[in-house]
């Protein structure tokens, strides 16, 4: 039983009598504790089909089984639960709360559940020991995006979903993040999912999802992966 | 909570300060259009229940339409509840002010100190002439503390439902016919005349001093303020009209006078009380706009409506009525009197009346009858007169026949008696010649004594035998006389002294011839003088006879004369008499007809006069009935027992801060509705541009509300401390918009 099952996700946007699917009958898995990329170039649904599975978005159909979970007949109520406890999320564009600190940022995170992990430590974890106190104006880039991922990691979940975590970052920058993340699921034993459109980076993952207009192509298992020190792109 | 999410929120807040104070701003501007208003009209409500207290105002007034008594004052004590009682007067005078007669409502302070003026300048008045009046007085007469003021003396400025004087004053009825005077012409008998005199002059007196006046005495109005020139000694409000105060229009004020004075109880005589004032215990602490007091005042007025008004009402209209019925049944009494006495006099005038006519109209049958009477009189008399004539005139004829037959009886006797005279004389001559001789013989011896005394007797003889027989035939006469005297003394005497004498004369011849020849000669001459005494009685009786039958005649012409002077007279008379009469008569008509008309007109002036009484009498009854029916209209007293709210000051008042609180409740809507709308935009935006944090709070698995709690905690802190802050600061009366003209220090 793979510990996420995305089964023929149809997700169906209506717009005026014009029917958009942004997933036409996507499906893959993943198993605990892998990590994944999701690759495929702009408007093939990757976005849309992490949103899903994080629990931001909901399926026109079919399901999307997590941990056991149908998570897709989830009521909304158990929709947050699964969004707070077992979802970690990583945008593209960090997302953090401008008014907090860096600490205070991921405090917010980690105080929504009981069982987070401290949110100092996280930030030291990611590197940021010196910067807990700094408004995110106040951190780079990558910087951001570190607090961004302290703060998904801190929560303690299931799954770690990056929307192109590196998207908005340069080159040296990406790798460390990536690492970062890498490093994460090794170390952390969390399912980490990450969205990419730089294909590049396929060989760090244990699983490669391509997508193609809204289909998944292609699942590629990666029994090596490649540290990503060790990939230039 | 989460810590940081709430760190997050307040950062946001501080982030977003402008549109933070925005709402605040606009929550506050609404709110304190909403408190601002709203506590005003708390403080004026609580400023003004403050100084109703402090003024001691009534919780309770009782008002009657018969006024009320001090006896009243101790029921209305006694009712369970009630604090205090106090009678009250207040009457409208009129003064001048500035030239203009204005009106001003004189109250007199309570001894017990309710209703207490609010002292503006000046103190209370204390003393009788001393008084209180209010700020608009004082601009409006120029006039200052210390300064007097005088009011007019009003008296009967009641409009009581009371009695009137009915003067029912009528001048003096008076019907006086003329006296009426019957004439009575008597016209007699002729030779009598007829007479008219006049009557007893009846004096119908129908002069009535009748009075039908009715007069319902009203109590003599005393003044009830003892002075009309008053020092003022203090500027004050009076706080049963407080929104009357100042100016010349006042908004919304219903007072009725011009100015409200106040003056001491010493000022004021009166028995009855206009209002009575009452406090009730243990009101003090509640505002008197609340429903508590509302409850408190209704439980006491239901106490006193249910327990002593109907006794009062009773009581005291009994004792009006009582008093107004007495007046009345006086007037009407005393009313009857005149009347009976008016009616007397008019019956007694109509009895005169009556009789009067009666009189007249016996006047009348009996001058009717008069004059008939006279009339037949008078040609009674016309006739008598003629009759009288007549008879004058055969009187007359035989008369004259008389005096003729009287004339030939005395020419045939004057014949008889001169011729024997004549006889006589002759005897005579021959006799006394013979006498003559012997007296010649005998000269101076002739007894003449005798001698005339035998002639004398033999004349006596003589005359008594011519007498007894007048037709004695001389000689025998002669014989007889002879015979009888022969044997009388008187012959003796004289023979006897014939025979002296003779003797003494010498006589030659026989004395007793001598003597019987002297004595036949004095016998003869006896019988002679007897026959010449019987003839001159004779004659003189027949004389006698002829002159008493001329007398007799002329007696009888002289009285036929008479009689027709008489008769003239009476013609004369019985003309003049007749005239007189029928002028009488006239008169006496005329009189009785002017008796008449005056009798006619003392009638129709006594019906004038009547009617006048009638009509008078009608009117005084009219105004007694009135007088009674205006008693009637009297009604049961009704005591009116009102609260606070029955004073146009404190109601309205009420209504103002009402309406004014009603527009503090719908104009801060209006605020608040705006505050809304801008706060619903300044969050619409605020949620618009933090919509990607919200996404992403929502994918760090923030429930939806927890997320809205975040805009929920912005908005409510904005409205709660801009709202709270003001009504903070309302609730501290702080603001300055709070204070009002009852803020000022009161003593």
């Amino acid at each position: 039983m793979p510990y996420i099952e995305f089964n023929d996700i149809v997700k169906e946007y209506n717009t005026g009598g014009l029917a958009i699917r942004a997933l036409d009958g996507a499906s893959f898995s993943v198993e605990k504790g892998e990590l994944a990329v999701i690759v495929g170039s702009s408007g093939a649904g990757k976005t849309t089909a992490l949103n899903i599975l994080g629990g931001m978005d909901s399926a026109t159909s079919g399901d999307v089984i997590v941990d056991g979970q149908n998570v897709s007949r989830y009521n909304k109520k158990q929709l947050v639960n699964y969004r707070r406890l077992d979802i970690g999320f990583v945008f593209q564009f960090y997302n953090l709360v401008p008014n907090l600190t860096a600490l205070e940022n991921v405090e917010l995170a980690a105080q929504i559940r009981p069982d987070s992990l401290d949110a100092a430590e996280t930030l030291t974890k990611v590197g940021l020991a010196e910067r807990i106190d700094n408004f995110p104006a106040q951190l780079s880039g990558g910087e951001q995006q570190r607090v961004s991922i302290a703060r998904a990691i801190a929560k303690n979940p299931k799954l770690l979903l990056c929307d192109e975590p590196t998207g908005a970052l340069d080159y040296t920058t990406g790798k460390q993040i990536l690492q970062l993340l890498q490093d994460t699921c090794r170390r952390d034993g969390i399912t980490v999912l990450i969205i990419t459109h730089n294909s590049a980076l396929a060989p760090m993952a244990d699983r490669v999802i391509r997508f193609k207009s809204g289909k998944v192509r292609d699942i590629t298992q990666n029994p090596n992966p490649t540290p990503i020190s060790e990939i230039e792109w | 909570m989460n810590r940081a999410y709430l760190k997050d929120i307040f950062r946001t807040i501080k982030k977003n300060a402008k549109r933070f104070l925005a709402i605040l701003a606009i929550t506050a501007l609404g709110l304190t259009a909403f408190t601002g208003i709203t506590a005003a009209c708390r403080d004026l409500y609580r400023a003004a229940d403050r100084f109703y207290d402090q003024q001691r105002l009534f919780d309770v007034r009782v008002l009657s339409t018969l006024g009320l008594t001090d006896e009243d004052v101790e029921a209305i004590h006694a009712v369970t509840g009630v604090e205090t009682a106090s009678g009250a007067y207040s009457e409208t005078v009129h003064l001048d002010v500035n030239g203009q007669r204005q009106s001003a409502e004189m109250v007199m302070l309570s001894e017990q100190g309710l209703n207490r003026p609010w002292i503006e300048d000046g103190s209370m008045p204390e003393k009788a002439g001393e008084i209180a009046v209010t700020r608009k007085y004082l601009e409006a007469s120029g006039k200052a503390l210390g300064d007097t003021l005088t009011i007019e003396e009003d008296l009967n400025e009641d409009d009581d439902a009371d009695e009137d004087a009915a003067d029912a004053d009528a001048p003096e009825g008076s019907a006086e016919p003329e006296p009426e005077r019957e004439p009575e012409p008597e016209p007699d008998e002729p030779a009598e005349e007829p007479d008219a005199s006049d009557d007893d002059d009846d004096g119908l007196n129908t002069d009535i001093d009748w009075d039908a006046e009715v007069e319902i005495e009203e109590e003599p109005e005393t003044p009830t303020f003892k002075s009309t020139t008053y020092t003022i000694t203090a500027m004050v409000v009076d706080p049963l009209d407080i929104s009357n105060n100042e100016g010349t229009s006042a908004f919304r004020s219903t007072a009725t006078t011009d100015f409200t004075f106040f003056v001491t109880p010493a000022d004021v005589d009166t028995e009855v009380y206009t209002a009575v004032y009452l406090t009730l215990e243990g009101l003090s602490g509640l505002d008197c706009y609340s429903a508590a007091y509302e409850d408190a005042v209704n439980t006491a007025i239901g106490l006193i409506e249910s327990n002593i008004m109907a006794q009062r009402q009773q009581a005291r209209y009994d004792s009006v009525m009582g008093e107004a019925l007495e007046i009345i049944t006086d007037a009407e009494d005393t009313m009857n009197e005149k009347f009976t006495e008016a009616d007397e006099q008019f019956s007694d005038a109509w009895a005169d009346v009556e009789e009067a006519k009666r009189e007249l109209a016996d006047g009348e049958a009996e001058l009717t009858a008069e004059e008939r009477d006279a009339l037949q009189k008078l040609a009674d008399a016309r006739a008598e007169l003629e009759d009288g004539k007549a008879k004058l005139r055969d009187g007359e004829a035989e008369l004259d026949k008389g005096e003729a037959k009287l004339n030939s009886q005395a020419k045939a006797a004057e014949k008889t008696f001169a011729e024997k005279q004549a006889g006589l004389d002759t005897a005579r001559a021959e006799l006394s010649a013979g006498v003559q001789q012997l007296q010649g013989i005998l000269g101076e011896h002739w007894p003449e004594a005798e001698w005339n005394a035998l002639v004398e007797t033999a004349a006596g003889v003589a005359a008594g035998l011519l007498a007894a027989t007048p037709d004695i035939d001389s000689t025998a006469l002669a014989q007889q006389v002879g015979a009888a005297v022969a044997a009388t003394q008187q012959m003796a005497d004289f023979s006897a002294a014939l025979g002296m004498a003779a003797g003494m004369a010498g006589y030659p011849g026989d004395i007793a011839e001598l003597v019987a020849s002297a004595a036949e000669a004095g016998i003869g001459l006896g019988v002679l003088d007897g026959s010449q005494q019987v003839l001159d009685a004779g004659k003189q009786t027949f004389n006698k006879q002829i002159a008493a039958a001329r007398k007799k005649i002329s007696d009888g012409r002289a009285e036929i004369a008479e009689g027709w002077r008489s008769l003239a007279e009476g013609e004369a008379e019985l003309d003049a008499e007749e005239q007189k009469a029928l002028r009488e008569l006239r008169d006496a008509w005329q009189e009785l007809a002017e008796g008449k008309q005056e009798l006619a007109e003392g009638e129709a002036e006594l019906i004038e006069n009547e009617e006048k009484y009638q009509e008078k009498k009608t009117e005084a009854e009219e105004k007694l009935a009135d007088a009674y029916a205006e008693l009637d209209d009297i009604d049961m007293a009704q005591w009116y027992v009102q609260d606070r709210g029955s004073l146009d000051s404190y109601s309205s008042l009420d209504t103002d801060l009402a309406s004014i609180g009603a527009i503090g409740k719908a104009f801060p809507v209006l605020f608040l509705v705006v505050a809304l709308l801008v706060s619903l935009t300044t969050m619409s935006r605020l949620v618009e541009e933090e919509r990607g944090l919200i996404g992403t709070y929502k994918a760090l698995g923030f429930g939806s509300f927890a997320i809205a709690w975040k805009y929920l905690v912005y908005a409510l802190l904005a409205s709660l401390l801009g709202g709270g802050g003001r009504a903070t600061c309302s609730a501290s009366s702080l603001c300055p918009s709070c204070s009002s003209s009852f803020s000022r220090p009161s003593t």
